[in-house]
């Protein structure tokens, strides 16, 4: 449909006229979402149901215009940022919780859902959903199954793929297909895990059947202080053989701690090299009895000093620091650059200490906050866009860490998805083989280029070769490191 | 037009000619009355991806091997020409302990691969039926699962990376060897139960956990099904950390540790891993459960007794004469219901019924025999229509996992997929276009 007004006038009629957005400064709060890329879309469309839902997508279809579904917009990669020629399509509007099974164990939600806010509603049954992105209290859960979403928490309770059950989807002919459910491993593929975590790319998930869990009984936290690095990262290692799986394990360094104390006061020591978050939980029987068994493996790791929270307080104290830590940068310096690669954990130190290296020789700052019990690094490399080059240079620094991640025997992304933002790097881990398998998926889902277009996968002919940065990175606009 | 005869010569140049087996040695491949013309055992991934693509060329059609433990699972091929035996690959490629992960041949089995394990005090918590015998492959294939599911999850959950051979031969991996990745498309998940119909599974790497302290359970013993199921929500339904709730039923009951002297109809297993003090704590809470809900014994199993009671579990449905298996899948609190009327179906037909469920997971294994003069085999297609129609009505389905060919051509051994039958009819056309890869084996004729 060339003409926009008609297609204004059809979406109304669909979702009601003041749910499509068309006016050039009303478009513009739509442009990004919580990575660098932006471009303003077509049209925004919020549907309130599934039949809505359903209705856009085939009128798009039909017409050939491009889709982009939307959460929240917190997404780290770029995988909500529209294209000037797409409609956006947030589902903020569907955010109602349609049912709790107690006994079950089971919940049925629409994508709008705010992750915490499902577990704030399901505590009054003693249960809660267990993935938990430091975005928890804005992102949704439909965005957690498009990016299939990790946190602190998922390191001994898996991620969000672990917690889904079934899915209600709309696909981009507008065609609505429910898979799996609350009944298990019913035949045929497990359609619900080949959806989670492919970035709007195969469907748009309009109802999601979650597994939620019992609050633990107890929860104990820990603050590990170290004079260097190497020492924590050691730690880690050591806990983790010594068959200690904690239900969280994180780790700052001393720039973090610069930036996160002064504003934050969670007690973290300015002239510690590093800190360590170690949180227990389950049974009360089960948490007394690992706490002291951590409490000695952390004094022996070399630790100048061990803290356990005693109170409520002073636990949402320690994680505060770990949770708000990236608004933060803005004290050290105003750009950042977020990574999200992922080593072998026995590798990390390795990791560590080659980004340090890097970013020194090339005049970068560099912070990592990061899931360190499973190996899921996030670099933060600090610079100053102001400065001319400087925003290549970190994005060239950036490059080349994933590069060593990869080789190092990991991976590009462990919870933030390859979006628009790590498209070029793909070639590093997959081959041309590896990816067209992933590219039958889609085509079997009967997205021919319309359903999230240019994410995730780069373009026919850049496949085969590796390319250091992404030019839609280094294009990004003025302000858009916050 | 094909010339069978000379089928095996076609593999001359890729295999050696003792991985090229015909005549009498193929007896032991015999699927559903069907004796493939040649059955190959490659020792490496590139072998698997010279023979795929020689039967992609030829428009041959390809059954995978792995322990043979499972090959109930699925229709009768539509088409079977070469048994691909894929226990040769069975080498631990990768094993660093502290990273817990390992990364392993397809063709490994269990047992080989936790004995490795087990030595760096580790293990992996997957405890499907004939864990001796079964491949590591073949447990993705068919993303069989055990006990252990009910704290660990299933094959799904383990996984981390896995590498395939296609249709036409070409490998390609998905996923990778860290314990978190979102990097491109959860491919594994799509292989995994898939019954090889879309690729070869040739290589996993995989989560493993740390050995727990300690081991405990207790059996409670209960006068009904109904009571035995009151019991299991029970324990559900509190925040005890336990690794394994399995209702036992029917015959199922005798095979348990001291199982023979009892009458009861139903047992319940409650298992826990970890340090003493919890293992004592989840033990006593789900007594008192146990006993609140009309348990006539509750029995401590001893720490050194726990992993044979596991194995029972996983094995106990299935043992011995067993003519019928099936999985069937509902609720959790439909669970106590569906083996209720299960036991009341298989009264009418005389068939002596054991179930064992994993009941967090609405899981629920079941095995039958009968008479000589009861099992014909329109008598049992009829009554595992009937057993789905059951299921069904309870928002279930039945998947039968195991029966005499005569009864498996007379009824499907799937039942509807619930949902998104075209997409992976889809799936199959994208992977497999020509056929290749295990031709009418899945759900809906895939």
């Amino acid at each position: 449909m060339k003409n926009s007004s008609d297609l204004v006038k059809q979406l109304k009629a669909i979702v009601g006229d003041e749910y499509v957005v068309h006016l050039p400064e009303d478009l513009l709060v739509f442009e990004r979402d919580g990575s660098p890329e932006n471009e303003v879309p077509r049209l925004v469309v919020l549907p309130d149901t599934t039949a809505q839902v359903s209705q856009v997508m085939r009128l798009a279809y039909e017409n050939g215009i491009p889709v982009v579904p939307r959460g929240a917009g917190t997404g780290l990669s770029g995988g909500a940022v529209p294209q000037s020629v797409s409609i956006l399509m947030p589902l903020s509007r569907m955010r109602r919780v349609l049912d709790v099974d107690v006994t079950n164990r089971t919940a049925v939600v629409e994508p709008g859902v705010v992750n915490l806010d499902l577990s704030h509603y399901t505590e009054k049954y003693g249960l809660h959903y267990v993935p938990d992105p430091s975005s928890q209290k804005a992102c949704t859960i439909g965005g957690n199954v498009g990016e299939n979403a990790g946190g602190p928490h998922c390191l001994a309770y898996g991620v969000t793929t672990n917690h889904v059950l079934g899915l209600e989807l709309v696909l981009a002919d507008g065609t609505i297909v429910e898979v799996g459910g609350d009944v298990r491993d019913a035949p045929g593929y497990d359609l619900t895990g080949t959806v989670v975590g492919s970035e709007g790319t195969l469907a748009v998930a309009t109802k999601i059947t979650v597994r939620l869990m019992p609050l633990p009984e107890a929860v104990k936290t820990f603050l590990a202080v170290y004079d260097d690095m190497d020492t924590a990262c050691s730690a880690v290692t050591m806990l983790i053989g010594k068959g200690l799986v904690p239900a969280a394990l994180e780790m700052l360094d001393n720039l973090t701690i610069q930036a996160v104390e002064p504003y934050v006061h969670a007690g973290y020591p300015l002239d510690a090299g590093a800190v360590l978050l170690v949180e227990l939980d389950g049974m009360d029987e089960t948490v007394k009895v690992e706490s002291d068994l951590v409490g000695n493996l952390l004094a022996e790791s070399g630790a100048r000093e061990v803290r356990r929270a005693e109170t409520e307080e002073e636990r949402q104290l320690l994680w505060a620091g770990r949770k708000g830590a990236f608004g933060a940068f803005g004290r050290i310096a105003p750009n950042y650059y977020l990574l999200d690669g992922v080593v072998p954990r026995t590798r990390l130190l390795e990791a560590l200490r080659y980004a340090t290296d890097l970013c020194a020789e090339r005049g970068l700052g560099l912070a990592n906050v990061f899931h360190a019990g499973d190996g899921n690094l996030h670099p933060i490399i600090l610079f100053d866009e102001r400065q001319p080059g400087k925003l290549e240079l970190a994005m060239r620094a950036g490059g080349d860490i994933l590069k060593k991640c990869v080789e190092l025997g990991g991976v590009l992304s462990g919870e933030h998805g390859v979006g628009l933002e790590k498209l070029a790097y793909m070639p590093l881990m997959f081959t041309p083989e590896d990816m067209k398998a992933m590219l039958k998926v889609r085509e079997a889902f009967g997205n021919d280029g319309l359903l999230n277009p240019d994410k995730v996968f780069p373009k026919e002919g850049e496949v085969a070769e590796y390319i250091p940065q992404s030019a839609a990175v280094l294009n990004a606009g003025t302000g858009s490191y916050i | 037009m094909q010339q069978p005869r000379t089928l095996p010569t076609l593999f001359q140049s890729s295999l050696p000619s003792h991985s090229v087996h015909s005549g009498e040695g193929l007896e032991p491949y015999r699927l559903d009355g069907l004796i493939p013309e040649v059955a190959l055992s490659p020792k490496d991934e590139e072998q698997v991806a010279s023979i795929l693509s020689i039967c992609h060329a030829e428009g041959l059609a390809v059954v995978p091997w792995g322990g043979g433990t499972r090959m109930g699972l699925g229709n009768a091929p539509a088409r079977y020409d070469v048994a691909l035996l894929l226990t040769g690959l069975n080498r631990v490629l990768e094993y660093q302990p502290e990273d817990l992960t390992t990364t392993v041949q397809a063709g490994l089995t269990l047992a080989t691969l936790d004995a490795e394990l087990r030595k760096e005090g580790q293990f992996l918590p997957l405890d499907p039926v004939g864990y001796d015998r079964t491949t590591l492959g073949g447990v993705q294939a068919s993303a069989a699962s055990g006990p252990l599911r009910h704290r660990y999850g299933t094959a799904r959950d383990q996984t981390i990376g896995i590498r395939v051979v296609h249709a036409d031969g070409t490998i390609t991996k998905a996923g990778g060897k860290v314990v978190k990745n979102v990097t491109g498309y959860d491919m594994n998940k799509l292989y995994i139960g898939s019954l090889g119909t879309l690729g070869i599974i040739v290589e996993a790497s995989l989560k493993v956990m740390p050995l727990p302290a300690s081991e405990g359970a207790l059996l409670a013993f209960f006068p009904s099904i109904e009571t035995a199921g009151e019991a299991a929500l029970g324990v559900m339904g509190t925040s005890l950390d336990t690794a394994f709730l399995s209702l036992v039923a029917g015959e199922a009951v005798h095979e348990l540790p001291g199982g023979r002297s009892v009458d009861g109809a139903a047992a319940l297993a409650v298992g826990a891993f970890g340090q003493a003090a919890p293992i004592a704590r989840v033990l006593r809470d789900a007594t008192a459960i146990c006993n609140r809900n009309g348990a006539a014994e509750v029995a401590t199993v001893s720490s050194n007794e726990v992993t044979n009671l596991r194995r029972v579990l996983a094995e106990a449905p299935r043992g011995g004469s067993t003519t019928l298996m099936a999985r069937l899948g509902v609720r959790p609190e439909s669970v106590a219901g569906l083996i209720q009327s299960m036991a009341e179906l298989s009264n009418k037909y005389s068939f002596n019924f054991g179930a064992v469920a994993h009941i967090s997971h609405g899981i629920v294994h079941s095995g039958w025999t009968g008479k000589e003069g009861l099992m014909e085999a329109q008598r049992q297609a009829t009554f595992i229509e009937e057993a789905r129609d059951v299921a069904r009505a309870e928002g279930g389905y039945l998947v039968l996992e195991s029966a005499p060919p005569g009864v498996r051509a007379l009824v499907d051994s799937w039942g509807d997929a619930r949902g998104g039958q075209a997409l992976m009819s889809n799936l199959k056309q994208q992977f497999d276009p020509t056929g290749v890869l295990n031709p009418g084996r899945f759900v809906g004729g895939i």
